[in-house]
């Protein structure tokens, strides 16, 4: 799902996220956006290579912290922020659909991320007695 | 007031900072929180940096209220991190767009110090709660 959400929201900042009478422009379009498709793009690759790491690669050695974060940690808080951004933009006029892949796709992925915190803990948890 | 650390100033000053600016013109005659251009970024700021100030505000002056110690598999300081960290997003990408204005500056300015105090709260947490290390 990180995998999945990651790319569906590095898609969407390729595509328009506004439209003012058929002229649109992307979400990399620094004069409507500013940097925040950048942002949006740059975040959504780093939780796509995150998941495809996890997916593909699990024997791939990632830092163990960051600023006190652990990965799952950092990706949820990246996520999060991809998707109060690109959602909050859903509601000013005249948005392209670019902004609803991008925080549909940043919403998986905070799901994602979710599902496998929860499903790690699982697995991580200390054996109970019979 | 004097006993206060840098990490619990920097998160009540930079929550009282965004929270203003989202008031504050971002645009030309248009505040943070005029939907029609801002969508609900503007509002997301403005509850970002109220509820930062509110959470700083009690840990600071009513230490015997309780508050959540983790949300979603976060500590409190890293949620404070996070959201601050989306704030920062919202108002440093709109810096840039043609005819932004104060509002924006100061919204940046005040999501960064929330990013830096929560940090630095959080560290201080984590090296105050270590175990004692053998002489």
């Amino acid at each position: 799902m990180m995998l999945g959400g990651g790319v569906l929201a590095v898609i969407g900042t390729f595509l328009a996220w506004r439209d003012i009478l058929g002229f649109t422009q992307s979400g990399l379009s620094t004069d409507s956006a500013g940097l925040q498709g950048v942002f949006v793009l740059l975040i959504g690759l780093a939780l796509a290579g995150y998941g495809a790491v996890l997916s593909f690669a699990p024997q791939v050695k990632l830092p163990d912290q960051v600023l006190g974060f652990t990965m799952s940690q950092l990706t949820l808080v990246l996520a999060f922020a991809a998707f109060l951004v690109a959602f909050g933009f859903q509601f000013a006029e005249f948005t392209g659909a670019g902004v609803f892949v991008s925080w549909l796709g940043a919403a998986i992925a905070v799901a994602g991320n979710i599902v496998h915190q929860r499903g790690s803990g699982s697995d991580s948890a200390a054996p109970t007695s019979f | 007031m004097q006993n206060l650390k840098p990490g619990a100033i920097a998160l009540l000053a930079g929550g009282g900072l965004l929270f203003i600016s989202s008031l504050v013109n971002w645009g030309p005659d248009t505040s943070g929180i005029s939907t029609d251009f801002f969508g609900l970024q503007g509002l997301f700021c403005l509850v970002i940096g109220g509820g930062v100030v509110t959470i700083a505000a009690i840990r600071a002056f009513a230490p015997q209220v309780s508050l959540p110690s983790s949300v979603l598999g976060l500590s409190l300081m890293q949620a404070i991190v996070g959201l601050g960290l989306a704030a920062f997003l919202i108002t440093f990408g709109l810096q840039f767009v043609d005819g932004s204005e104060f509002g924006v500056t100061l919204g940046w300015i005040g999501s960064a110090a929330i990013v830096a105090g929560g940090i630095m709260e959080s560290t201080t947490a984590q090296t105050s709660s270590a175990p004692p290390t053998p002489f």
